[in-house]
This record gives C-alpha cells, sequence and structure tokens, in this order.
C-alpha cells in the first residue's frame, strides 16, 4: 500500500510540479528581485568565502573559486533536503486534514522545490566556472550519473525524515542544529588534505561524500569509489528504512500531525 | 452505484505531547467532547473519537450529521473522506468525493483565484489545460469577476468561500461532504449552491452536511444521523430524529 501511496503520488507530477513552484512564488512574493534572489543570495556568499578564505590561505589554486562554489552547491542541496525533509507533513496540515491526497506527493513536492533551486545555483556554478576556467576533466561526465543518484537519494531521505520529523518535533531543530556544526565540518571551504590525520575522522560525515562525489571528478579528474560507495550504501539503507517506516506510519500521518 | 459503508468503525485520537498526561476527573458524560480513556500498556492516552458506528448510505441520499460539539460529526466526515483510518472497522467507499471542510484547506492564499481553480482541477485528477469550458464554468459561477486574477488573501471569506465552493463541486463529484458550510454566504449564492449541490445529487450522488442549524438540515436533508459522543444514538427520518434529539436535550424544538 505504501508503494501504492509512492506511484499514486508520482503520477499526479503536475500538481507537485505546480506547487513547488507556487511555493516559490510565494517565498519572494511582492519582492522587487523575486527570483534573483536565489542568484544574489547563493552569488555573494560563494564571492565573500572564496576571498576570504583564499587570503587566510594564501591559496592561489585557480581551481580554488570552483571548488569552493561546486562544493557549497551540493552542500546547499543536501542540507536543504535534509532539513525541510523533516517539516514536509507538518507543514502540509491543513492539506493532509482537508483533502485526500497521496501523501508521497509532499515529498516529491519537497524534493521538486530543492531540484528548482539547485537548478537557478547551477547557472552561479557555471558562471564561475566560465570565468575562473578551472581545470575541468572529462570525468565531470560522470555527473551525468552521480546527480540524479543524489536527486533520487534525497526522495527517500525527505521521506524518512518527513515520517520522524511528524511523530518527533525535536528532530526538526537536532537536524537544523547538526546542519550548523557539519557545515564547518564538511570540504566545503577546505581540501581533505588540509587536515591531515584529522581528515580519518571527519570522513564519517556522510554529507563530504555527497560534495566530494560531485567535485573530485570534475576538478581532479578522478572517480572517488568510497564516496560512490557510501552514497549508494545511505541511498539503499535510507530506502529501505523510509520504505519500512512508510508502511508503519502511513496511517498515522493524520493524526500525528 | 455510489454508496457508503460504515462497519463498526471505531477511531481514537492519540493524545500527544505535553499537557496530555493529566489525570482524567470526574463524570465524563456531563463534559462535551469523545471519551477520554487511559491507555495503560502504552502509557498513553487518547480520545476515542467514533465508537462502534454502522453505516449504510445509498445513491441519493442528503444525509444530515447533527449532535453537540465534540460528538464525532467531523471526525465522521474525515473517515469518509478517507483522511482518518479507523484503528478498527471497516469503511467502503464507492464514489469520487468532494469534500468542503473549511474556506482555508485546499486554497492557497498567496495565490490568484484563477491559479487555485488549476490547482484544484490538478488535485481531483484533471488538466486544467484540456478543460477550458470547466474552468470558465468555476469562474462564472463564482461571480468573483475581476478578483480572480488577484490572490484570494485579498478576498473576504464569503469570496473565499465562493472559489471554494465553486471547485468542490464543479468537477462532477459523487459524494459532497459538507461541514458546518452552507450557512455562510450571501442570500443569493447560498440559492445558487442548494441548486448546484441538488444538481450533484440528481446525478447518482450523495451529500452529507454537518450541521447545528436544524432548520437547514430539514429543509436540505432526506435522513439524518444523530450522533452522541461517538456513537449513532439514531439513524433515520429527518423530522422525527431531529424531534427525539431535541427531546433528547430538553430543547426547544428549532423547526
Amino acid at each position: 500500500m505504501s508503494l501504492l501511496d509512492l506511484y499514486n503520488g508520482f503520477i499526479k507530477y503536475k500538481l507537485w510540479y505546480a506547487l513547488s513552484i507556487e511555493s516559490i512564488r510565494t517565498r519572494f512574493l511582492r519582492s522587487f528581485a523575486g527570483f534573483s534572489w536565489v542568484f544574489i543570495s547563493f552569488g555573494l556568499f560563494v564571492l565573500v568565502k572564496v576571498i576570504i578564505f583564499s587570503s587566510i590561505s594564501g591559496n592561489n589554486d585557480p581551481n580554488f573559486p570552483a571548488y569552493v562554489t561546486v562544493g557549497f552547491f551540493v552542500w546547499f542541496y543536501v542540507s536543504s533536503i535534509a532539513v525541510d525533509g523533516c517539516s514536509v507533513f507538518v507543514n502540509s496540515k491543513n492539506w493532509i486534514h482537508g483533502v485526500k491526497l497521496p501523501l508521497s506527493l509532499f515529498v516529491y513536492q519537497t524534493v521538486c522545490r530543492n531540484c528548482i533551486l539547485a537548478g537557478l545555483n547551477s547557472l552561479i556554478v557555471l558562471a564561475v566556472i566560465l570565468y575562473t576556467q578551472p581545470n575541468l576533466h572529462i570525468q565531470s561526465l560522470w555527473n551525468l550519473i552521480f546527480i540524479p543518484l543524489i536527486v533520487f537519494n534525497s526522495i527517500w531521505i525527505t521521506l524518512l525524515f518527513a515520517l520522524i520529523g511528524a511523530r518527533f518535533r525535536d528532530f526538526v531543530h537536532m537536524i537544523t542544529s547538526i546542519m550548523r556544526i557539519l557545515l564547518f565540518l564538511t570540504p566545503v571551504f577546505w581540501h581533505p588534505h588540509q587536515m591531515g590525520k584529522l581528515w580519518q575522522y571527519l570522513q564519517f560525515n556522510p554529507i563530504a561524500h555527497y560534495l566530494i562525489l560531485v567535485r573530485e571528478p570534475m576538478l581532479e579528474g578522478k572517480v572517488p569509489l568510497t564516496s560512490l560507495t557510501v552514497v549508494i550504501a545511505i541511498t539503499l539503507v535510507s530506502m529501505a528504512l523510509s520504505l519500512l517506516s512508510f508502511s508503519y506510519a502511513r496511517q498515522r500521518i493524520a493524526f500525528w500531525i | 452505484m455510489t454508496s457508503i459503508s460504515l462497519k463498526n468503525v471505531t477511531l481514537a485520537y492519540p493524545l500527544l505531547g505535553g499537557g496530555m498526561r493529566k489525570r482524567v476527573v470526574g463524570n465524563q458524560l456531563k463534559s462535551a467532547g469523545g471519551i477520554i480513556v487511559n491507555n495503560n500498556s502504552q502509557r498513553s492516552r487518547s480520545i476515542v473519537a467514533l465508537s462502534n458506528i454502522n453505516l449504510e448510505i445509498k445513491q441519493g441520499d442528503r444525509v444530515g450529521l447533527i449532535g453537540r460539539n465534540g460528538s464525532g460529526k467531523s471526525t465522521l466526515l474525515r473517515v469518509v473522506a478517507g483522511i482518518y483510518t479507523p484503528i478498527q472497522g471497516k469503511v467502503s467507499v464507492n464514489g469520487e468525493i468532494s469534500s468542503l471542510f473549511s474556506a482555508g484547506i485546499g486554497i492557497k492564499p498567496e495565490v490568484t483565484g484563477y491559479r487555485n481553480i488549476e490547482l484544484a482541477a490538478l488535485m481531483s485528477g484533471r488538466d486544467p489545460k484540456k478543460i477550458p469550458e470547466v474552468i470558465f464554468e468555476i469562474a462564472q459561477f463564482s461571480e468573483l469577476g475581476n478578483y480572480l486574477n488577484m490572490p484570494v488573501s485579498t478576498y473576504s471569506n464569503g469570496m473565499a468561500m465562493r472559489l471554494k465552493f465553486s471547485c468542490a463541486t464543479a468537477f462532477s463529484p459523487d459524494i459532497v461532504l459538507l461541514d458546518e458550510w452552507l450557512g455562510a454566504g450571501d442570500e443569493s449564492f447560498k440559492k445558487k449552491a442548494q441548486l448546484r449541490l441538488r444538481d450533484v445529487i440528481n446525478n447518482a450522488g450523495i451529500m452529507i452536511l454537518a450541521s447545528h442549524n436544524h432548520k437547514q438540515i430539514l429543509k436540505e436533508c432526506n435522513k439524518v444521523i444523530w450522533l452522541e459522543r461517538g456513537q449513532v444514538k439514531h439513524f433515520g427520518e429527518t423530522q422525527y430524529t431531529l424531534q427525539q434529539y431535541d427531546n433528547f436535550h430538553n430543547v426547544e424544538s428549532q423547526i
């Protein structure tokens, strides 16, 4: 039955696409710059970080701006999925209590919204790459597989977090604070080899591997097998856990929110 | 064949979170609301909103739903709509359901009226681009004119209700569920709404209307379900059931 819900939700793609567009529009409603705020905030953030971190470390690596931008691009997507995931059902309370719709619809809506935002951010990534001319490798094409893998993974993470977040209201606060700390423990602004021995421990941060998976083929020309294994493993585990929890909790969600 | 059937349906709301652990004192039969029960095995507590409900509602029935506050009217409507799954019993519904619970639900206030109509079409599984005449018809029926190009947040309550009602009845549903609904709206729209509902019911439909306005129920319904503390006290002919209710609660008859 929970698989049926996932299917029925998916085929209403026109609805969840429309809802995700509307939720982005609503966020920028009546603002003069509108959608441009997505670029402005992401662009400014990256710009400032590049300036600060290259002067701290005296780093003149021509790849550095692209390194930070791609890293932050992936970070932005992964962390928003984790945080938004926790409140998917809670925020859709009005709809869930009012209309009979497949619950998975709200999961797809959240993933879709974050994909659209990532799509807008990717224009900044493109601009940085065109402007700073880093040494891009042909292995970048692997991302045609890796990025869809990450998106597929995010469906299960969103569903799992949405279920936990609906039942346990501490979860969203926990994830938000963890994410705030993880930003510094994830190789967004620094390179793993700068950390020396510390990296042994830091590599247990799962988000690091999402960044490495996308970044290494582009800037270093290799496919990071360890990170690929970690991401695939997380995908399979989160898929199994979310399907199990969904079949347990599907009929209880309306009572929890 | 449109039909609704409930067999031994029991529904309990789990009580989650703080403030829910206080001991239940006194005779609950005196207070409004469902019965609060302690679930010792799980150290949790729940409200039994419906217990052991058996109902058979057939095509063409216009059913009124009466009862005190907290007697389970809204819960029963949501069980029929498939929003809440009962902990016991079986609910079988044949027919497409459209529910009018409250004006805010299923409407995005930041979005224009037209866009909300499109979203409503998508929700009922239709492609708004393929049914321009239905969209046009909703716009006409709601009589909202230029307001349809403005966000719903600029509407008055009554106007938002017009939009919601027009959307909910436009996609030829088989079953219409209304929670305290028909009372709102100005006189001319109320008339239109009643005619529209009759149409829906005549097209092999069912209506369930929860209301405290017994005059309205007498006018609109041919059967009445009387809920008392989550149980069906009586299900039968309108006038008789309303009279029984008034006698039971020692209230002066409204009708």
